[in-house]
């Protein structure tokens, strides 16, 4: 029944992405806004959003067999969701004010490595050997 | 939503939150932290488990709560815990006449 759910949700959330998509195309054909606002506006919908997706990771957690990988993953995904979250709510900000196309990328690079790294760290690192990431 | 808050609003459930953002944990680890019943906890554990707010997993004969905060819910915790400080800190830094006296029972009457 979640997996129905979930899939349902997926599906309504990719519909609405390609209509916006779509509409945003319309728009800009029927000489309304500029190439640059349509491509601006789509980021700031791409950072939005993963920033909704983000705000629901920590939740994702699923069954664990011993306490101590259950805690490296709740604070992996913690982590991720918040940095996610930012990534995405800076990539929507900075897509809209004038700064190169590169800044928003690398806001968003940033938080991708912040992940990984603290992924690696907590599953590989000391913490982990000690039984739990912080 | 409304359970969200609702659930956040009581200062024991948040403490549980803040408890468990440490590690899962037992529901009697948890219940040994708190000078309330067994039964009071459970109602405890009972409107976090509605929020959504925890995840309960059996282990053997041990029920383990987890922490299952949302990005938004846990910054409304945080903020939540922080407003509450601050509070606490204008009550206490009041006056004592300037403090609401609690009820007193008249004689004869039952509480």
């Amino acid at each position: 029944m979640t997996i129905h759910r979930n899939l349902a949700t997926a599906l309504i959330a990719a519909g609405g992405y390609i209509a916006g998509a779509l509409l945003l195309k319309l728009v800009e054909k029927g000489g309304y806004i500029s190439h640059d606002a349509a491509v601006r506006a789509l980021a700031v919908f791409n950072g939005l959003a993963l920033a909704t997706y983000a705000n629901f990771l920590p939740k994702s957690i699923g069954k664990f067999k011993d306490p101590a990988s259950a805690l490296c993953m709740e604070s992996v995904l913690r982590v991720s969701g918040w940095a996610f979250m930012l990534g995405g709510l800076a990539f929507a900000i900075t897509s809209l004010l004038p700064v190169p196309d590169t800044v928003p990328l690398a806001l968003l690079a940033t938080a991708t490595a912040y992940v990984l790294g603290y992924s690696i760290w907590a599953f590989m690192g000391p913490a982990r050997r000690k039984g739990g990431a912080a | 939503m409304n359970a969200v808050f609702k659930a956040l609003s009581d200062p024991t459930r948040r403490h549980v939150l803040e408890l468990l953002r440490d590690r899962p944990m037992s529901a009697g680890d948890l219940a040994d932290h708190f000078p309330v019943s067994k039964p009071t906890m459970s109602a405890h554990f009972a409107v976090l488990r509605e929020a959504d707010l925890v995840d309960v997993q059996k282990l053997g004969k041990t029920v383990i709560y987890r922490l299952k905060l949302s990005v938004l819910e846990d910054a409304l915790l945080g903020f939540v815990g922080a407003f509450s400080a601050v509070a606490d800190a204008a009550k206490s830094a009041q006056p004592k006449s300037a403090q609401p006296k609690p009820a007193t029972l008249k004689k004869g009457t039952t509480p």
